[in-house]
């Protein structure tokens, strides 16, 4: 065994890439660190499952117009584990944007996209909003009638935007409708360039993670009076020692993952038919806030607002100057995004209970609740 | 007298709209509103076509108006339900001197609206007919009781297993091939829809001889399916309590060897 190690060393410097793991492994992290704190962690070996189930069913999907569904079907119903397959990477994309959510509420929550991490903050938008994308366009491929139906909603959401709306939407489409060259589209930004980008940010997320470390629960103003480096050495555990609640986050939300696949596989609906549209049809859960919002504005205003409030998302890091990072401190922020959590958690429910019948309530498209006479047909 | 004439012109208009006429036939027009007949867009003016009708209700029964039972079984049914309409001339009970099993009197001839109600909310069912109408004529121990009886014996059963069928195949299980059961169902549907479009020639001997060999593949499939839901949840339930046995044996050595590897025996 020496020797192999030995040749190996010899001709590819494998210590190296020893020294460097190494390195990384007692890299201090604040001692504040929790189980909160390996989300990401989370979503890096969920985005991995995804890459790897995702292979697998690409192996055996067609996206062709007529294909597609025959395929999907086969997969689901005929091929050994197939079913398995594509419930776990199914279930893999509610779970990743949960946790995305989650992460980036954690880091909100301890302040850690402040000065200097605003580059790390931007690049964790990115990915969400890529993760996003992911969603959007998976949807479409088994073509039965909620996916196809949905994504015709949904595309149509960017038909209103001012001046360009026809455009935009006729690139995402390939056309007029959703054909077979929206499938295609989808199918390959899904397989390939979504992966490729989400690994570049990934790649970059994670090197600005390693430069800058996790943010300490000091200010900006006393971590650049102390720095960094110095604040560690004090208060840091090397990475090793939290290392055990990473293990016990992937291991439980593989497990989560491979419950939901089995005990809630994912069925397939009746093939699309772009002449009878089905009722109630909506988009994806996490879609449906903003797809609610855009019922009670003018198609514009509604993307304006939408907008406005995914750019100061984004902008964050900017707007927010206050230097403390404790949530005490931070009253106003912390106010501030509660309303907007509430608002978009009533716009979601509003959403997923609009143009639904639940008891005796009958919820028209804008979710308001009319109460349905016994006896009436 | 031309005065009175312009005055009752002007009085009558024909009706054109169904509106019109659930404004007065609001028993009719409320059965309707459930009705397939209304799924399916065929109002009432469909089947009545139009009238001239007074200030004050009164209809002038004028073509190219259509009232009563015989009326619309014979001149307006079978302009959709055709094949419906030509198995039931084929039968005993066509009101048609031509027809030479119609041997009874007249008044005692049926048509299509002595089963089926068009403002009701459901097509016609067949242990209803049976003791609502056939039962009104065909004495009790009549041949043709016996032979309506008989078949109600086999068709019901056949009719019940292709729901449980249907209802199965509602929600495949992933995993589960269910193309035998999904063939099984339609074979049996196509039957079903023969069998309800043939009675109405009341020919039921030769219709009970169609299903006894439709019944026993549908029966199979049906419990060969429910077989391998059954099988596939068990095996999934074990599977699943199987791995997730494993995972936490897994989380205890690996939690445990980070502990004592890295974090010096503390957390």
């Amino acid at each position: 065994m020496n020797r192999l190690r030995k040749w190996l060393e010899d001709r590819l410097g494998l210590s190296m890439f020893e020294e460097f793991g190494q390195k990384q492994l007692y890299k201090p992290v604040p001692s504040h660190a929790n189980y909160a704190f390996t989300l990401g962690t989370a979503a890096l070996v969920v985005f991995m499952t995804q890459v790897a189930s995702g292979i697998l069913l690409a192996m055996n999907y067609s996206s062709g117009l007529e294909q597609a569904h025959v395929s999907v079907h086969q997969i689901t119903f005929v091929l050994p584990a197939g079913w398995l397959i594509r419930s776990f990477h199914a279930w893999g994309s509610h779970l990743m944007v949960i946790i995305l959510l989650l992460h980036m509420f954690r880091v909100f929550w301890y302040g850690g996209y402040k000065k200097p991490r605003e580059l790390t903050w931007l690049f964790g938008c990115g990915l969400l909003f890529l993760m996003l994308g992911f969603g959007f366009t998976g949807y479409l491929l088994p073509m039965d009638q909620v996916s196809y139906w949905g994504t015709v909603v949904a595309t149509e959401s960017f038909m209103g935007l001012p001046v360009v709306g026809d455009k935009v939407g006729h690139i995402i489409r390939g056309g007029e409708e959703v054909t077979n060259a929206t499938l295609s589209r989808f199918f390959i930004v899904h397989v390939l360039l979504l992966p490729a980008a989400v690994a570049g940010l990934i790649a970059g997320h994670l090197y600005l993670v390693r430069r800058l470390g996790i943010s300490p629960r000091a200010s900006v103003k006393e971590e650049e009076a102390q720095g960094y480096e110095n604040m560690m050495r004090t208060e840091g555990v090397p990475f090793a020692h939290h290392m055990y609640r990473e293990v016990t986050t992937v291991l439980f939300v593989i497990t989560l993952q491979v419950a939901l696949a089995m005990l809630l596989p994912f069925g397939l609906g009746e093939v699309a038919t772009p002449d009878a549209t089905p009722k109630g049809v909506k988009p994806e859960w996490y879609f449906l806030p903003v797809y609610q919002l855009l019922k009670y504005f003018p198609k514009l205003v509604g993307i304006l607002i939408i907008n406005g409030a995914l750019a100061m998302f984004v902008l964050l890091p900017f707007l927010d100057r206050n230097p403390e990072r404790r949530p005490g401190k931070r009253k106003f922020m912390m106010a501030a995004a509660a309303i907007g959590l509430l608002v978009t958690l009533a716009l979601g429910v509003l959403g997923y209970v609009a143009d639904k019948k639940i008891g005796h309530y009958e919820f028209d498209i804008k979710g308001i609740p009319h109460k349905v006479e016994e006896g009436a047909k | 007298m031309i005065a009175f004439l312009l005055a009752l012109a002007l009085t009558q208009e024909p009706v054109k709209t169904d509106a019109q006429c659930m404004a007065c036939h609001k028993e009719a027009a409320e059965a309707w509103k459930s009705s397939v007949h209304a799924k399916h867009d065929t109002t009432c003016i469909s089947c009545h076509k139009t009238d001239v009708v007074d200030a004050a209700g009164k209809h002038a029964f004028k073509a190219p108006f259509v009232s009563g039972t015989k009326n619309l079984s014979q001149n307006v049914c079978g302009q959709c339900h055709e094949k419906e309409t030509a198995e039931f001339k084929k039968g005993p009970h066509w009101d048609e001197d031509i027809n030479p099993k119609a041997k009874w009197s007249a008044k005692k001839r049926q048509g299509c609206l002595t089963c089926h109600e068009p403002h009701g909310t459901l097509p016609a069912v067949r242990k209803q007919i049976y003791d609502q109408r056939c039962t009104h004529c065909h004495k009790e121990n009549s041949s043709q009781r016996k032979l309506i009886t008989s078949y109600m014996a086999a068709a019901d059963p056949f009719d019940a297993e292709l729901e449980a069928v249907k209802k199965l195949l509602e929600h495949p299980l992933p995993g589960v091939p269910y193309e035998k059961a999904e063939m099984a169902r339609e074979s049996a549907e196509d039957l079903h829809r023969t069998l309800r479009m043939l009675q109405h020639n009341c020919e039921f001997k030769e219709l009970e001889k169609k299903i006894e060999p439709a019944m026993t593949p549908l029966k199979a499939a049906a419990t060969d399916l429910q077989g391998r839901f059954d099988a596939a949840t068990g095996s999934r339930r074990k599977y699943f309590l199987g791995f997730l046995g494993l995972m936490v044996v897994n989380l205890v050595l690996l939690r445990a060897w980070c502990i004592k590897k890295y974090s010096g025996g503390k957390h």
